[in-house]
């Protein structure tokens, strides 16, 4: 049971020069696995979790989930398979501005019940079991990143696809934040993060760097 | 595992309070279109039951009108007097024309067996005894009438007094040994009231000229019946009974036949329709006006009601492609602002079709809503502007029940058509874009 990225390639065509987001990587992240991939805003980081995710159609390789090869599923079935197996984290956490901290993170839960007994479990271990009924506007940067990885953690997903979770936060917060996702892979998950912030480097794991492409 | 619908209608009724004003603007639209489409049809229902109600009163009014003509004609058709002539079933019709009276007779007693049977039709009877004759004494050619008086009719008491003579009688009888004139006559012969006359031997004291007719009566000398049936020869014997102001009119006349003749089957009734014919011909003219009159309103309501017609074709899709375009922008830009939140939706799964419903599902509550108080606002007002008195009866009539089933179905079913672009393109959104513009 891995996530196998095998010899992917993306490439932007806009008016000025072809951009080569992604040329020729592969990498593998196993159950348990914290996989850092480090460089430079503009390096490909970005298309490569989202590539990863199942989100961005790469033009070359291709990407396995547990044997299941990614694109060659249907968009829905990606879809599901997303849903199921795979938590997002994102800089600018995208928590939907008129849900409660408790519908937003109940907004990505599968089932019913148990879910809801969960999410504020999880609420309650990421310290935010006060502020179940405040809307994100009223929680400070580093608890809606909190949020936003109770949101990602909520379907207990194989997977954790972070995009510069830390990028907004400051020392105290990202080490609290960091400390989860280190936790997450130590609990058995794997962990693809991909940052330019110099903060992540810290935690064990796999790390890459990344520049116009490649891994370097 | 699935996401439950519940959820989506969280997403959406949350969203909704969110952004109220975007909401709003869709339900407005929505509501206006769906009460102005209900206040035009109210508009269309109410101008046909206007119509109903002018036509009722016209067609009162005219019948009313008609009555009074109807009546009208009766007095004068009673004020014309002889208006059916009673004779011998053997007389014949041609012979009647060329003399001017009938040469076939009747018992004098047959008078009487009308006045004692099952009459309705006929008021007065008047039995005469007529004959064109040369007047010997005066070498002329005159009409001799010998009449009574009336015979009263039993089955018409409010006619007779106690004694069974009649209250107002229209002829008078001729006493014994007097006669009556034509102004034709009596000036040929310069004969005057109170002037003794021979006639066949007789003498009688002229009672009175009649003024002149222009017809036969101005040749005539009319005497006691009894003096005409000795000089003539027809003791007991009438040739004519006249009925005066027989309640008839060209309906009647069946029902007159029929009466006569079942008392006196050997007699006929000759009725004058050059007095009857215009009367009918009259009222026919007058029930034909009424006709044109009512026919006039219709035509007039109806050239109104296809002009009314005419601006709800032009103004109902207008109100429903301005509705639907509306919310078609209200939605795209609903998507616009979204995009980031579509973005993250489908990150965490969400499928196309989710995104769909959570548009859709937004459409139909603004449907539904917008729907309901577009009934109740276009009920209210189609009432109120609909011209017509609100009376119970009225607010059922225009009240057709399929109307508002009809509204509260199309404003949903508009909302969603209008939603179906802007929530495909929601559900096409590129993810990866969104979130890579991060």
């Amino acid at each position: 049971m891995s996530l196998r990225i095998h010899q992917l390639s993306k490439t932007f065509y806009s008016t000025d020069a072809p951009v080569k987001a992604l040329d020729s990587i592969s990498l593998e992240i196993k159950p348990g696995e914290l996989v850092t991939v480090n460089g430079r805003s503009g390096c490909g980081k970005t298309t490569l979790l989202l590539s990863a995710g199942g989100l961005l159609l790469p033009d070359h390789g291709e990407v396995t989930i547990d044997e299941h090869i990614l694109y060659a599923l249907s968009t829905e079935d990606r879809a599901r398979m997303r849903a199921g197996k795979i938590g997002f984290v994102f800089q600018q956490f995208h928590l939907l501005p008129y849900l409660d901290v408790i519908n937003n993170v109940m907004l990505a839960a599968l089932a019913g019940t148990e879910s809801l007994a969960r999410a504020k479990e999880l609420l309650k271990r990421f310290n935010l079991a006060e502020r179940l009924h405040h809307k994100p506007g009223s929680l400070s940067t580093g608890e809606r990143q909190r949020v936003a990885l109770v949101r990602a953690l909520i379907n207990n997903p194989l997977y954790l696809l972070a995009d510069e979770p830390t990028g907004n936060l400051d020392d105290d917060n990202a080490a609290e934040v960091m400390a989860y996702i280190v936790e997450f892979a130590t609990d058995g998950g794997g962990v693809l993060l991909v940052s330019h912030d110099p903060r992540t480097g810290d935690s064990a794991g796999t790390r890459y760097t990344m520049n116009k492409g490649r891994f370097v | 595992m699935k996401r439950g619908i519940m959820k989506h209608w969280n997403i959406v009724v949350y969203e909704i309070k969110h952004r109220r004003l975007g909401f709003c603007a869709g339900l407005l639209s929505l509501t206006a279109a769906t009460a102005g489409a209900l206040i035009i049809v109210l508009q269309l229902r109410a101008h046909d039951l206007s119509t109903e109600n002018i036509v009722i009163e016209t067609e009162k009014n005219l019948r009313s009108e008609m009555t009074q003509l109807e009546n009208r004609y009766r007095r004068i058709m009673r004020d014309m007097g002889h208006n059916v002539l009673i004779m011998n079933k053997e007389q014949d019709m041609a012979e009647f024309r060329r003399l001017g009276h009938p040469d076939t007779y009747m018992d004098y007693d047959d008078v009487w067996k009308l006045a004692h049977g099952d009459l309705t039709t006929l008021n007065h009877l008047l039995p005469v005894l007529q004959k064109r004759i040369f007047w010997e004494e005066q070498e002329t050619g005159i009409m001799l009438s010998g009449i009574s008086g009336q015979v009263p009719v039993f089955t018409k008491p409010e006619f007779l007094t106690e004694d069974h003579q009649y209250r107002s009688p229209i002829v008078r009888r001729i006493p014994d040994g007097m006669a009556n004139l034509g102004a034709e006559i009596a000036v040929a012969l310069n004969l005057r009231p109170g002037e003794t006359i021979t006639l066949a031997g007789r003498e009688f004291v002229i009672n009175r000229i009649h003024a002149r007719r222009g017809s036969d009566d101005d040749f005539t000398v009319s005497i006691p019946l009894q003096d005409a049936q000795e000089i003539l020869g027809k003791e007991n014997r009438i040739n004519g009974i006249f009925a005066l102001e027989c309640v008839c009119s060209l309906d009647d006349l069946g029902k007159i036949h029929t009466e006569v003749e079942a008392i006196l089957p050997h007699a006929k009734v000759y009725e004058f329709s050059s007095l009857i014919a215009p009367r009918a011909k009259v009222r026919q003219q007058a029930a034909e006006a009424h006709r044109r009159v009512v026919a006039s309103v219709l035509q007039q309501r109806d050239e109104m009601r296809r002009d009314k017609e005419r601006r709800a074709a032009v103004l109902l899709p207008l109100l429903f492609s301005g509705a639907a375009l509306w919310i078609m922008l209200t939605i795209f830009a609903n998507v616009r602002e979204r995009r980031g939140e579509i973005g993250i939706l489908r990150a965490l799964g969400f499928l196309r079709r989710e995104i769909l419903a959570i548009f859709l599902l937004k459409a139909l509550l603004m449907g539904v809503i917008g729907g309901f108080a577009g009934c109740a606002l276009g009920l209210y007002g189609g009432i109120v502007w609909s011209g017509v008195a609100i009376t119970k009866a009225n607010v059922l009539t225009l009240l057709d029940p399929v109307m508002p089933v009809a509204a509260l179905l199309a404003a949903p079913a508009l909302a969603c058509l209008a939603s179906v672009i802007p929530a495909l393109a929601a559900a096409h959104i590129d993810p990866a874009k969104i979130l890579a513009e991060d």
